[in-house]
C-alpha cells in the first residue's frame, strides 16, 4: 500500500470538502461538491499511479496471452475473454467511436491525416465488435460467422487478420 | 425478467448510494454530531472501497470492505451517542472502529 507525499506531510486529501456538517442539507451540499471523476490524489495516491496500475495490468494480460501457446485445448477461455474484454473496456472504452470529418481541406497532408484517423476509428469499432462477440462466445452465446474467425484467432494467441488488414 | 443494479463508479456516487440506500437509517434522529460522524463514515467507507481500483498500489489485494462494515459502523455510532448529542468516551468508539471494524 502506498501513500503520496501529501499524506506523509498530513496535507488534506480533499481540501474543498468540509467535514463539519451539521444537518442533511449541508451533507447533501458536501456530497454534491465532490468531483464527478476521481483522481488518485483524492485517495492519497501519487498522481502517476494510474500509469503504474495500467502497466501492471498490461503485463498481466500479456503474460496470459503468452501462456496460451503452452496450454492445451482445455484452456480457460472464459477467464481469458473476461480479462481481455475488461482490459479493453477499462482503458479504451472512452475512445471516440466515430470520426468528425467537418473540415475537408484541399491540403493533401491534412487529408492524409483524416484518412489515417478514419482507419483508426474503423479499427476501434472492429475491435469493439470482436470483443463484444468474444464475451458472448465465452459464455456460450452465438456470434456472427465473420467474427467467429477472429475469435478463434484470439483463442490461438494471434492477432486477428482482419485487424491487421485495416 | 432479471435485472441487476450496479452503482456507477466513483467516490461521489458511492457516497450518494450510501445515503440513498441507508437514507431512513441515517436520517432517524439525526443530530449535528451524528450528521458529522455519518457523513465522515460514509466518505471513509467510499474512499477505502474506491481505492481498490488502484490495486496493487491502493491495496495489496482486493479486501472485502462491504456494506455490513458500514452498517456495523453506523450501529456503533448510534449506540454510543447519548440523547443530548454527547459522547461518554470517545476512546470506546475509536477502539471499536480501529480494532473491530
Amino acid at each position: 500500500m502506498t501513500f503520496s507525499d501529501n499524506v506523509k506531510h498530513k496535507v488534506e486529501l480533499m481540501p474543498n470538502l468540509n467535514p463539519n456538517v451539521s444537518d442533511l442539507k449541508s451533507i447533501s451540499h458536501e456530497i454534491n461538491s465532490i468531483k464527478d471523476i476521481d483522481t488518485p490524489d483524492m485517495f492519497g495516491l501519487n498522481k502517476n499511479v494510474e500509469k503504474n496500475v495500467l502497466k501492471i495490468k498490461t503485463i498481466q494480460l500479456v503474460n496470459k496471452l503468452r501462456n496460451i501457446k503452452n496450454l492445451d485445448n482445455n484452456i480457460d477461455r472464459v477467464e481469458l475473454s473476461k480479462s481481455l474484454c475488461k482490459f479493453w473496456k477499462d482503458k479504451f472504452d472512452n475512445l471516440p467511436k466515430q470520426s468528425k470529418i467537418e473540415n475537408v481541406s484541399i491540403d493533401p497532408l491534412q487529408n492524409w491525416v483524416v484518412i489515417e484517423l478514419q482507419k483508426v476509428y474503423n479499427l476501434i469499432k472492429l475491435i469493439n465488435e470482436t470483443l463484444s462477440a468474444l464475451n458472448k462466445h465465452s459464455t456460450g452465446g452465438l456470434v456472427p460467422q465473420h467474427l467467429s474467425v477472429s475469435i478463434n484467432e484470439i483463442y490461438s494467441g494471434n492477432t486477428p487478420e482482419v485487424w491487421k488488414n485495416i | 425478467m432479471k435485472y441487476s443494479f450496479e452503482s456507477p463508479p466513483g467516490l461521489k456516487y458511492n457516497v450518494q448510494n450510501t445515503w440513498n440506500t441507508l437514507g431512513n437509517t441515517l436520517r432517524n434522529n439525526l443530530t449535528p454530531l451524528k450528521s458529522k460522524l455519518f457523513f465522515n463514515l460514509s466518505l471513509f467507507h467510499a474512499i477505502i472501497q474506491e481505492r481498490r481500483n488502484y490495486i496493487p498500489q491502493g491495496w495489496v489485494k482486493f479486501y472485502e470492505f462491504s456494506y455490513s462494515d458500514l452498517l456495523a459502523g453506523i450501529e456503533i455510532i448510534n449506540n454510543h451517542i447519548n440523547k443530548d448529542d454527547s459522547v461518554n468516551d470517545w476512546n470506546i468508539i475509536k477502539g471499536l472502529f480501529s480494532n473491530a471494524i
